[in-house]
């Protein structure tokens, strides 16, 4: 697959089928809006277009330069809709060949991520361990205003927004860390309750777990 | 960078460690409101669903011990502070 060129062709994936994927999904718009903004050839598979035929279509045609995938996930797979497997370990990675992903899906650095990079993709965020968030009940019909989620899924933001804005894959993995970490001090001060001590301990987990795989200097 | 698990992390403790940690996680996670949800990994759950979990010392209960255990060891190292 040639590469000499930058792709602007952005493929987004957002399944919203449980609660948990909502949150990523209503939390993905501000990146959506960004990418649009930016002239990118946006590709959202938000929802039921996030299946496997979809993405495997889209991916074969477009050649996304930056796939940004949302979802429940494992070490060796990124899931869709309805958990339907859209990337699989040892399967398709070569869908994503040339390109940068930032995949925000439970342990799937851990394997997939590695070999995502081995079968040609350029470089990978991700997350070797549970990607964790707190949510309000009372926040449910409303995901974006939902304070205590903002402070888990905002900064993980930072890392597509960094990206789509030309910076360096370290340079939005270095901002999402960063982002977390203040929201982690701020819990940490004295402003904080008891109350925090449990999102205090997730957020470092996602902290943590936050790796980059590849070549770090890539850009868009 | 490999990490051990969660769960691997607290295998190598004292048993008797193992069952205080345990509590102080407990005492931690009974202080979250009703009203708000824990998301990990492809669940999301309540507080009282994850003192279940903590008690019966399943999956999901040990790694939860596990992150708090990690995040302690983590805190006492200074590691919270340290630059990028």
């Amino acid at each position: 697959m040639p590469f000499t060129t930058m792709n602007k062709a952005v493929l987004v994936t957002r399944p919203n089928h449980d609660e948990t994927t909502n949150y990523l999904d209503k939390w993905s718009e501000p990146i959506i809006k960004l990418a649009n903004q930016k002239h990118y050839k946006l590709i959202d598979l938000r929802g039921e277009k996030a299946t496997r035929s979809v993405f495997e279509g889209y991916a074969r045609k477009h050649h996304p330069g930056f796939f940004f995938l949302n979802g429940h996930g494992s070490e060796k797979i990124i899931a869709g809709q309805n958990n339907e497997y859209l990337l699989v370990y040892k399967e398709n990675e070569s869908l994503c060949a040339g390109a940068v992903l930032y995949v925000r899906s439970c342990n799937a650095a851990k394997l997939l991520g590695q070999s995502l990079v081995t079968s040609g993709a350029r470089a990978c965020i991700g997350y070797t361990s549970k990607f964790g968030f707190m949510r309000l009940l009372s926040s449910t019909t409303k995901p974006i205003l939902d304070p205590l989620a903002k402070l888990f899924i905002e900064p993980a933001n930072l890392v597509a927004t960094t990206l789509l804005k030309g910076h360096s894959v370290l340079e939005a993995h270095q901002r999402g860390i960063s982002g977390m970490k203040k929201n982690l001090k701020r819990m940490l001060s004295s402003e904080s309750t008891q109350q925090n001590s449990n999102a205090v301990v997730l957020l470092w987990s996602n902290i943590r777990g936050q790796v980059v795989i590849g070549d770090s200097s890539a850009t868009i | 960078m490999t990490n051990k698990s969660y769960q691997e992390n607290i295998k190598g403790l004292d048993l008797e460690v193992q069952e205080q940690l345990k509590q102080i996680v407990l005492a931690r996670v009974r202080t979250i409101p009703r009203d708000e949800r824990v998301s990990l990994g492809n669940d999301e759950y309540s507080s009282e669903e994850l003192i279940s979990h903590i008690e019966n010392g399943d999956e999901v209960g040990k790694e939860l011990v596990g992150m708090h255990w990690k995040y302690m060891q983590d805190i006492a190292k200074g590691a919270l502070y340290d630059n990028e």
